[in-house]
């Protein structure tokens, strides 16, 4: 990788948050962190992140509504859906509005959610 | 002197072989007519006996009249006996012989009854409209006897002319007064079982109807071919009928159900295949039904078990729906709210391991408060559940002590003033003055009912609110307003709560905020378990539970006291709650 890799992190839980963005800085990429989807937003528009880790349910902005809004951007940055749902229908509801990667957060360890990372930007 | 003697033993035996001769078949008449009265009597039993037992199945006048032309012929005779029975479009005619008649002797029979049919009932029928059935003895071409004795009863059921009971015979003379006595009493009793069974009836069909009419689940019947002959408001309303719409016909619902369920379908195939049929769920407008459809079958008179139509019943099911999406709510919530802490833990564990971070790093400190924050909070909600859980089975103990309930407002206002600083909102205390030194109370579970009461307030409330805790005295039968007045104690509360009307002699406390306020409809849901109200208007990052105010509630209920919110959006809310004194 020649240039470092920005990773937007939208979590509204602060130590899932704190982790990955510490785990992603660990391994030399760049983390910006967003507590919600407007926090999101604005630092979606203002930095064009290469990748973004989105959850589903926050207070504010959740990632549905906050896919809805880079839709309407047309945005082709890559998104990993991130979330810890048992409500299927919201999940299915969030890849109804465009061709997303799903993780399960309790799932998944930190390395797991990097290896996913790269697999989406070697696309 | 010799033959005088003679003579008057001859004349004396005479006189008394003649007496006794007399005696005897005067004795005789009598033994015969006894035997006859019991005979009579036993008939009219039997009679009784058989109607009361087959009239309890059967309401069909047509199968009481049977019975009783059956048994007839025990006691009266006939060549004949036969009934006409007026129904809406025919007659029916029943005859039943004895002995071998002529078909000219039938139609004489017939003719007679019709005419007198046609007086009882003032109306004209017409020979083509008789059903003849004709059974017993065959009939025969010679000899063509003609009905020399007729007797006519007209059956009467609830003061109404139904049909006429005949006996004919071919000899003459035959029907006296003691025969028409007894044919009288049978038909009268008859008449009298069927008109009071018809009532019965009359009146069930009354309360059915009744009850059909109030039922809350759709009910619509009908016939062999479809004709709805019962529908209530119920049914009408869940398919989007006017109520008030008369003369519904099969097609009214066809239209309106549209797609969603073929109920004609659904009838024929109940109907015909004698079948109960239960829909899944149906959404039509905006409620969910299932929806029964079962064949109707007679378990009165005729044919036992005949199909007459169907029923179909729409039971509105949307309820259950609700609550039952309010439980997966609440449990996806839960595992949500348990997982997501647990998870970060997880994961700022595996950071830490991976980086070997000690003491001195500097990311050392806020990794391991993250980690200590999300324990704390997934303790906190254990807790939670675990309250609820004691709240709900009525387990939870209330150790009451008489206590300084001034003492523990003040205490639990300088715990939560550090936050409310934070938060930049101003946490006071007004209390009244004549509030009782000691009232008997759980100092513990109180604390937590005000605990759980500040702190919902602090997360609805927005920088520079302010939140008070107020306590007051409130004597029965005075008005509350007046004494908060008199207290210094400005409460909020405008709209009265029945809750807060008759109450008795208690200490009202009450947490009041400017905050955002809490509409209605969400006030109504605020102390269900199930019932998570979220606003995103809110500034709320932290999403509770709900927990708090249901274990609040259950703590307050359990010292028979009563909790309650008033608020208007935008202007703030009171959460307020009695103490018994």
């Amino acid at each position: 990788m020649n240039k470092s890799i920005k990773v937007l992190i939208v979590e509204d839980e602060l130590s899932i948050l704190t982790a990955i963005s510490g785990k992603i800085q660990e391994i030399g990429w760049q983390s910006l962190e967003a507590k919600n989807g407007e926090e999101g937003l604005k630092l979606y528009i203002a930095e064009k992140p290469d990748v973004i880790l989105l959850d589903i349910i926050m207070p504010v902005m959740d990632g549905i509504a906050m896919l809805k809004e880079l839709k309407k951007l047309k945005s082709k940055t890559p998104v990993l859906i991130f979330s810890n749902l048992s409500d299927q229908s919201k999940v299915a509801e969030a890849l109804e509005l465009g061709s997303f990667n799903y993780m399960i957060k309790a799932d998944n360890s930190l390395d797991d959610i990097v290896a996913q990372i790269k697999v989406m930007l070697h696309k | 002197m010799e033959s005088l003697i003679i003579t008057i033993l001859v004349v004396f035996i005479v006189i008394v072989s003649s007496f006794s001769y007399w005696q005897n078949r005067r004795l005789k008449n009598e033994a015969i007519e006894q035997a006859k009265e019991t005979q009579r009597r036993m008939y009219e039993l039997a009679i009784q006996k058989e109607l009361g037992e087959r009239i309890g199945y059967s309401f069909d006048v047509q199968k009481i009249i049977d019975i009783i032309t059956g048994s007839l012929s025990q006691f009266i005779e006939y060549s004949a006996v036969s009934y006409m029975l007026v129904e809406p479009e025919n007659i029916v005619f029943k005859v039943h012989l004895e002995k071998s008649v002529s078909r000219k002797f039938v139609n004489d029979i017939r003719d007679r009854m019709l005419k007198s049919l046609a007086a009882l009932l003032d109306r004209q029928f017409k020979i083509k409209q008789v059903k003849e059935t004709l059974s017993g003895a065959i009939l025969v071409e010679e000899p063509e006897e003609p009905v020399s004795s007729f007797f006519n009863i007209p059956l009467v059921i609830g003061e109404k002319v139904v049909g006429v009971l005949t006996v004919a015979h071919i000899l003459a003379g035959l029907y006296k007064e003691e025969e028409m006595t007894i044919l009288y009493k049978i038909t009268k009793q008859a008449s009298n079982a069927v008109t009071s069974l018809q009532k019965v009836v009359e009146t069930e069909q009354k309360k059915l109807n009744a009850m059909v009419e109030s039922m809350s689940e759709g009910v619509v019947m009908t016939d062999k071919d479809y004709r709805i002959v019962v529908v209530n408001p119920a049914a009408k309303r869940a398919v989007g009928l006017d109520t008030n719409k008369e003369d519904l016909t099969i097609f009214d619902f066809i239209d309106n159900l549209d797609s969603k369920f073929d109920i004609k379908g659904r009838l024929e195939e109940s109907v015909k295949l004698d079948k109960n049929l239960i829909s899944e769920e149906v959404l039509i407008g905006d409620r969910f039904f299932q929806i029964y459809v079962s064949p109707v079958k007679s378990s009165l008179g005729m044919e036992e078990n005949e199909i007459l139509g169907g029923v179909i019943i729409f039971h509105d099911i949307t309820h259950e729906k609700e609550l039952e999406k309010m439980r997966q709510d609440f449990t996806s919530m839960m595992v949500h709210e348990l997982r997501s802490p647990l998870d970060g833990i997880k994961k700022m564990s595996e950071l830490i391991k991976g980086k070997k971070l000690t003491k001195s790093d500097e990311k050392y400190a806020e990794y391991t408060s993250l980690v200590y924050n999300d324990s704390s909070r997934m303790l906190e909600l254990v807790k939670s559940l675990l309250d609820v859980a004691k709240l709900e089975s009525g387990k939870i103990e209330i150790i009451k002590k008489p206590s300084s309930l001034k003492e523990l407002i003040n205490d639990r206002v300088k715990f939560y003033s550090s936050s409310a600083k934070d938060a930049k909102v101003i946490l006071e205390t007004q209390l009244a003055k004549d509030l009782p030194e000691q009232i008997n109370f759980d100092p513990t579970k109180i604390s937590q009912v005000l605990n759980n009461l500040i702190s919902n307030s602090l997360k609805f409330t927005n920088m520079g609110g302010k939140i008070t805790v107020q306590a007051f005295l409130h004597k029965k039968g005075e008005e509350i307003d007046k004494e908060v007045t008199k207290a210094q104690i400005k409460w909020q509360v405008k709209n009265y709560d029945q809750k807060l009307l008759n109450l008795p002699t208690v200490v009202i406390v009450g947490v009041t905020d400017n905050g955002l306020g809490i509409s209605l409809e969400n006030i109504k849901e605020l102390f269900n378990k199930f019932k998570q109200f979220h606003d995103s208007k809110s500034k709320i990052e932290n999403r509770g539970t709900g927990l708090g105010l249901v274990i609040a509630k259950g703590i307050v209920e359990a010292h028979n006291g009563i909790i309650g919110v008033a608020s208007s959006e935008g202007e703030g809310s009171t959460f307020y709650f009695t103490l018994n004194v």
